[in-house]
């Protein structure tokens, strides 16, 4: 009896032995991505649906402004937590210079012909494509991309008898935001972010300031954050928010924003094209009733939106076979059978990565969509080269496309938060961000 | 017995102590003289000497007050505020939990809850379910009694972080004071009641200068807890709005982690590391003196 439980113990140590032994052949890959809709129903789909053999994928959904500091510090120190990198075009132009994207042109190569074609490069959205790019070489796949519009809620406005102009100025949106602002029954004329952050309150607020044609620097690389446009484009954001905004201004992050608009309780709602399809899908009030309109210009009469896309590159710091099974990964993510596999799951579109891929505006159930044709408008509308009307030395539509922006916008939001509930005053804050726009100039050698 | 030899048996012990604490914070003064950005890595890393201290501490104009001053005033006050709130009401709770009533212990219980909630729960918990406007507990009930609910975390950003810390940091005073109100022997207890003390007396005479070591203890710790306190702001107020409610902790967290400069970031970690330290010994040599 004793000699059988030895063998017994044995067998089942060296079965556990052995478990444990595959278990470590097997590759997990980790992944964190940003907190919205379209990246959700990714976590949703990879976990359901994405089947590679021997290959984990390990997602986390963190908040926009922390998987930014996270990544950052990842990528610029050497870290290997996370295998992939989701970030936007502001980070994939720099961090392809530093060394901290792994080039994705040989893995392309590698990739049998018959997959290639499938996969089909050249039907992704060549402008974000691009913007991703560093002398012709790609450095990470768009996932899904934005721009900005206005969308408004057609119930509010038919109850009022208004209508929204297809072009709207930033004085006509104050106005209209005004007349539906409504607080005794819970009704907020306009929602925007104000959470501070340069990818939060920064993406909406840099493009008034273009729209009112400010700019951030002259060509010799002074800060030029003095100037009547710009004071303009401050009292604007905060006369908007402050008389016919959300009530907790500061903590709205897009998903505040979107939520409030979903509860058919705001008027108009300026923020990325990406969000239109959350305000369709199930589960929101407003389904079918939301209106879409050009971004709001004023003295700068085009080109006053954004240009965004969240894409995927690969931690160069990662082992080769991880880096293999993350390109496999992206590669799956962006192709054009995700894309369909979401629409099918999802007839509305709101789980469909928007502006990535022409295909995906030809899908039937897509096209239909309310939001398809402002989206596809809105895209061919913008140019990311000349954000404003004086020529500026700087490229970038709702960020200037330099390393110290993270820092400097944020700050810059962070000032705007302080003069939007009156902790500062105009002169202070305009004062405040000038003195970091220049101290920048300074450390990061621009000015000669 | 002791032997001369010894003291090899300590080095491991002292190797450890040293390379856990004083290697990283050497580490740190050494990168505060460093022009060093990790993002531009195009850009040379520099010695620069004390070019990093005075970024923050220059008053560039007398009529303004540099950012880095009124982050110092911000924990100053978020930090003594709290003490003081935490260490009264601490008392007063624990002379509570100190009476033999049944259901003590339950209620002991549950005044530690909120000290066992992670920080970063906390504000999450207070910020999104209770203090938001149009979603939270407080913006219904204020509008349910026909007033408009003000937003708390942007308007009196300081008042809600105090008062969160606080809600966090009273039971940590209770636990420490309490324990030292049990230790009061019942002896005592008793001949202060035959010797005729009223409740004040016994309280404040008698009981409060026996426990003054047990609230020097939650006092010394509660200052270098609260001081390092960090995402409770982060999940808040991230600071906001500005940085009316930034700490100095809080500062060096974005200087490295927003900026990634770690050269400002390395200085103005070192100057907190000496401001603490200054302060702390500053309320243990007052309370000292003070006979406390």
């Amino acid at each position: 009896m004793k000699r059988f439980a030895t063998k017994l113990l044995t067998a089942v140590l060296l079965a556990m032995f052995l478990f444990v032994g595959t278990q470590g052949f097997a590759q997990t890959i980790n992944i964190a991505l940003a907190n919205n809709p379209i990246s959700q129903a990714l976590n949703k789909l990879a976990k359901e649906k994405y089947k590679a053999a021997g290959v984990t994928v390990n997602i986390a959904v963190l908040p926009e402004n922390d998987l930014r500091q996270k990544l950052t510090t990842e990528a610029s120190t050497g870290g290997t937590s996370y295998d992939m990198f989701f970030i936007g075009p502001y980070e994939a132009a720099s961090w392809a210079k530093n060394g901290w994207l792994e080039n994705l042109e040989p893995y392309f190569k590698a990739m049998p012909a018959a997959k290639l074609t499938a996969y089909d490069r050249p039907d992704l959205i060549q402008g974000m494509v691009g913007s991703l790019a560093v002398k012709g070489q790609s450095y990470a796949l768009p996932f899904y991309g934005e721009s900005s519009f206005i969308m408004y809620n057609k119930e509010l406005f038919a109850a009022k008898g208004l209508t929204m102009p297809a072009e709207p100025t930033w004085d006509q949106i104050y106005d209209l935001a005004k007349k539906i602002n409504d607080p005794a029954k819970g009704i907020v004329g306009m929602t925007m972010r104000g959470a501070p952050g340069w990818g939060m309150s920064g993406a909406p607020f840099v493009t008034i300031v273009n729209a009112f044609g400010g700019k951030f620097y002259d060509m010799k690389w002074n800060a030029t954050v003095d100037t009547p446009e710009q004071r303009a484009a401050w009292a604007m954001y905060k006369k908007v928010l402050r008389d016919a905004g959300q009530p907790d201004i500061l903590s709205y992050t897009y998903n505040e924003c979107i939520a409030l608009m979903q509860s058919g309780k705001a008027g108009i709602y300026y923020d990325a094209t990406s969000i239109a399809p959350a305000l369709e899908g199930a589960g929101s009030k407003v389904q079918g009733k939301v209106g879409y309109a050009m971004a709001p210009h004023q003295k700068m009469m085009t080109n006053t939106s954004w240009l965004w896309n969240w894409a995927m590159g690969i931690n160069p710091k990662s082992s080769d076979a991880k880096k293999k099974a993350t390109f496999d990964f992206m590669v799956w993510a962006t192709s054009k059978e995700y894309a369909k596999m979401s629409v099918d799951l999802d007839p509305t579109g709101s789980s469909t990565p928007p502006a990535a891929r022409t295909s995906t505006y030809a899908l039937p159930a897509y096209s239909k969509t309310p939001y398809a044709a402002m989206t596809v408008k809105a895209l061919k509308a913008m140019d990311f080269t000349k954000p404003t009307i004086d020529p500026v030395p700087y490229v970038g539509l709702q960020y200037i496309a330099i390393p110290e922006f993270a820092d400097a916008g944020t700050q810059m939001t962070q000032f705007l938060a302080d003069y939007v509930v009156d902790k500062i005053t105009l002169d202070e804050a305009i004062k405040k961000t000038n003195d970091v726009f220049n101290q920048v100039a300074v450390d990061g050698g621009y000015r000669k | 017995m002791k032997k001369k030899n010894d003291w090899p048996f300590i080095l491991p012990a002292i190797f450890v102590v040293a390379v856990m604490t004083q290697v990283p914070f050497l580490l740190t003064v050494v990168y505060s003289t460093l022009r060093w950005n990790l993002a531009r890595p195009d850009m040379p890393i520099v010695f620069s000497g004390i070019d990093n201290y005075l970024f923050f501490l220059k008053i560039p104009d007398f009529t303004v007050v540099p950012e880095f001053y009124s982050i110092v005033l911000q924990t100053i006050i978020v930090t003594v505020v709290a003490l003081v709130i935490c260490t009264v009401i601490g008392f007063l709770f624990s002379i509570l939990l100190d009476h033999p009533i049944p259901g003590v212990n339950i209620a002991r219980t549950l005044i530690m809850g909120p000290f066992f909630v992670m920080s970063t729960v906390t504000g999450v918990i207070w910020k999104t379910t209770i203090l938001n406007t149009t979603f939270g507990w407080y913006g219904v009930l204020a509008k349910s009694i026909g007033l408009a609910p003000v937003d708390l975390l942007s308007y009196y950003p300081l008042p809600v972080i105090i008062f969160l810390f606080c809600w966090q940091w009273i039971p940590f005073f209770v636990l420490i004071i309490l324990a030292g109100l049990q230790g009061i022997s019942g002896e005592l207890v008793d001949s202060m009641r035959i010797d005729g003390l009223n409740w004040w007396q016994s309280t404040f005479r008698v009981k409060l200068p026996l426990i003054m070591n047990h609230i020097r203890v939650a006092v010394m710790l509660g200052l270098v807890f609260i001081v390092k306190e960090f995402g409770l702001i982060l999940v808040t107020t991230a600071g906001g709005p500005g940085t009316r409610s930034y700490t100095l902790p809080y500062q060096v967290y974005m200087q490295i982690f927003s900026a990634s400069n770690v050269g400002r970031a390395g200085a103005l970690a070192t100057m907190t590391v000496v401001l603490t330290l200054l302060a702390v010994n500053f309320v243990s040599k007052s309370m000292k003196k003070n006979n406390l």
